[in-house]
């Protein structure tokens, strides 16, 4: 929208924000192994984003929204809260790219882009939804934004233009 | 927070910054029989930080920036990164080749090889230093060179680090020779079990 200042909530490693407001946008940067969940709420002009970092909150762990387990079910039974319908929302996914060092073959960490990618969708998948677009995968960083009026997300990678998804 | 967090004692702490100074001071003198020329470091001071934090603290997450990634063998939580701007790598890169000041604008394969075999120095002389003092021996993986997102670069560390830790030493440093400084930051990046042990060989209470 013209002369509108664009407010950009920055959604920090292992948090969720939502935002409801016309100009905000919400932004996960630098997305390496890491997969932003993108919810837009058409009809009530709301958006919601995770910063997943690992996939599973293993026994004797804080259960916080660093966890793919704990950041899906708690990004959607807010919004339901907020009043929407889960069934209508658009979910998009970016992230989780490979970026463990190649010496690194033996880690338990090496397969942590992909494993991220497959907690989300199983996460999803339990609550009966999936992705309507995603851009996964790969071997390099992402920013991914989502406009909250118009439900636009946009990903840029280092040195690109940003594509919209 | 995470659960049941390693404490150490002032004393630990201040023994802990000391041989990471130290080491890091070495691991940059070292740099100079790499490329012949007088390399010194003008600053080494080290701060504790949240793992959340380190994007923010380097600039921001999807700032550009050159990574140069060292694991440990046998031991996922312990990771060494120097990160710089991509001018300050190719100020490095000068330094390292003895080329005049401005000559390398790009990362090719000997610009990479070049910032690796840094790496592999550092980390070296770094972990060196470690096992000299404490007795507890400690071997680099190879190094892993990277321009990208800074976020990007360091997700693979910050993640095995959520997992054990929420806060973390890294180590801002400025070296060069007496023609040309550069700033970088050497992140030193020990789960606190880690740290834990090490301390605890070298006999600190």
């Amino acid at each position: 929208m013209a002369g509108l200042t664009i407010d950009s909530m920055v959604v920090g490693l292992g948090e969720l924000k939502y935002a409801d407001q016309p100009g905000q946008e919400l932004t996960c940067l630098g997305l390496g192994s890491c997969v932003a969940v993108s919810v837009w709420d058409r009809k009530n002009k709301q958006g919601a984003m995770a910063h997943v970092v690992l996939p599973e909150c293993t026994a004797g762990r804080e259960p916080t929204p660093k966890f793919a387990d704990v950041a899906v079910p708690e990004l959607f039974e807010n919004l339901k809260k907020k009043g929407a319908n889960p069934t209508q929302l658009e979910i998009k996914l970016v992230g989780g790219a490979h970026m463990a060092p190649a010496a690194a073959p033996s880690m338990p960490l090496m397969r942590i882009g992909e494993r991220n990618i497959e907690a989300v969708k199983a996460q999803l998948k339990k609550l009966g939804l999936r992705a309507i677009a995603e851009d996964l995968g790969g071997n390099n960083g992402r920013t991914v934004r989502l406009d909250v009026e118009s439900g636009r997300v946009t990903v840029v990678t280092a040195g690109t233009e940003k594509t919209n998804l | 927070m995470l659960q049941q967090p390693t404490k150490f004692t002032n004393s630990q702490l201040s023994s802990w910054d000391e041989l990471i100074t130290e080491a890091a001071k070495n691991s940059i003198q070292a740099l100079s029989d790499m490329s012949g020329q007088d390399i010194k470091s003008s600053l080494v001071k080290p701060y504790k930080i949240d793992v959340t934090d380190i994007p923010n603290s380097l600039g921001g997450a999807d700032k550009v920036a050159v990574g140069v990634l060292l694991g440990i063998e046998q031991i996922p939580s312990f990771h060494i990164a120097l990160i710089h701007s991509p001018k300050t790598a190719y100020q490095v890169v000068d330094i390292l080749m003895g080329y005049e000041s401005g000559t390398t604008v790009g990362l090719g394969e000997m610009e990479i090889s070049a910032l690796g075999e840094m790496g592999n120095i550092m980390g070296g002389y770094f972990l060196n230093t470690i096992g000299d003092k404490t007795g507890y021996e400690l071997k680099p993986t190879p190094p892993s060179v990277r321009m990208d997102m800074t976020g990007a670069i360091l997700d693979y560390a910050i993640a095995s680090l959520m997992m054990e830790t929420d806060e973390v030493t890294m180590i801002e440093a400025k070296y060069g020779t007496a023609e040309a400084q550069v700033d970088g930051v050497f992140a030193v990046m020990p789960s606190p079990e880690l740290q834990s042990q090490i301390i605890t060989s070298w006999g600190v209470k």
